[in-house]
């Protein structure tokens, strides 16, 4: 009791020298270990991106997988930006997706701008042309992350084949 | 003497600050080390997700290949069919064997040549009844069992 009396009335503190030191060396390390957590986060962030990325990427070609032959693309997949090029006699169908930084999907048309864009390529097989299609699906981050150098990060690239038809299926 | 020592109370305050920098630092290097075996298992799991993919796309061209070998006259000649089937791009080996209803029942492993011998595809299938196309039986990944080796670089 005695003791406690005698540390509440014990006016003994830090100097000023010795917190200006103190606060210095915590700001100067604090700012190393901040730089630390904020890159961890960006690790974190890109982690989780990467596996969103690769179940949008599964789904779209399951999704495609899963269409009649001779499907319509653009009635089917109702996606915002469908569009298709024919190449020579051949037809390269792009399908584009647009995602929001929550990996919800977001319409082109909206003023939202999408954080994540999946594109996938089809195009006839060249072994099997008549009933197979080729898909190279990119999925692109618009923004860079913290200290990277990529501008737009690739997260996930497919490659894959789908029983689908595109041959002359152009615009 | 000893007690002038424990009783000073001179640099307390960078002991409070070397404990506060301690635990920063302990933190600091988990969030690290966690985020960074996160985007490690993100990255083996992008990564076997293309290797799938890659074998399904050979799958998916073996297949079409085999269903139109299957419409000549060859189906009935399961040892000249075996043959056809093995020259296909991936398929790393064929079995026709005659299933009940007298049709040829095809067994192919497919393999990619690049990535080894440790993943395949083995694909199962027989002629449709009606004549075109081909009925798939089986469809499944076969993972080699592996040995875990510790890597570090993030």
């Amino acid at each position: 009791m005695t003791s406690d009396k005698s540390f509440l009335r014990n006016r003994k503190g830090f100097s000023l020298v010795e917190m200006i030191i103190a606060v210095a060396v915590l700001s100067l390390m604090g700012l190393v270990i901040i730089q630390v957590f904020i890159h961890s986060d960006s690790l974190n962030r890109k982690a989780a991106d990467m596996d969103h990325a690769v179940s949008v990427a599964t789904n779209l070609v399951e999704k495609l997988k899963t269409l009649p032959e001779k499907a319509d693309l653009e009635k089917t997949l109702k996606t915002e930006a469908l569009s298709t090029t024919r190449v020579d006699a051949w037809s390269v169908t792009t399908i584009k997706e647009f995602y929001d930084r929550n990996w919800k999907p977001v319409l082109v048309t909206s003023s939202q701008s999408p954080e994540f864009t999946v594109t996938a390529v089809l195009q006839p097989d060249p072994k099997a042309p008549e009933s197979l299609s080729d898909v190279n699906l990119t999925v692109v981050r618009e923004e860079k992350y913290f200290h990277s150098k990529e501008a737009k990060p690739v997260l996930f690239t497919l490659k894959a084949a789908v029983p689908l038809s595109v041959k002359g299926g152009g615009n | 003497m000893r007690r002038n020592v424990l009783s000073n109370q001179k640099g307390s305050a960078s002991v409070i600050v070397i404990l506060v920098m301690l635990m920063l630092v302990v933190f600091g290097v988990l969030a690290f080390v966690s985020a960074g075996s996160s985007l490690r298992l993100a990255q083996k799991n992008a990564a076997m997700t293309q290797e799938y993919y890659k074998l399904d796309a050979m799958a998916e061209q073996a297949t079409a290949q085999a269903s139109e070998t299957l419409k000549s006259s060859e189906r009935s000649d399961f040892k000249r069919l075996e043959s056809t089937l093995g020259k296909i791009t991936g398929v790393a080996a064929v079995h026709v064997t005659r299933s009940d209803n007298g049709q040829p029942l095809i067994e192919m492993r497919i393999q990619d040549s690049k990535t080894g011998a440790d993943k395949s595809l083995n694909v199962i299938l027989s002629p449709a009844a009606s004549g075109s196309g081909v009925v798939i039986h089986e469809w499944k990944l076969v993972v080699k069992p592996f040995t875990y080796e510790q890597q570090i670089g993030l």
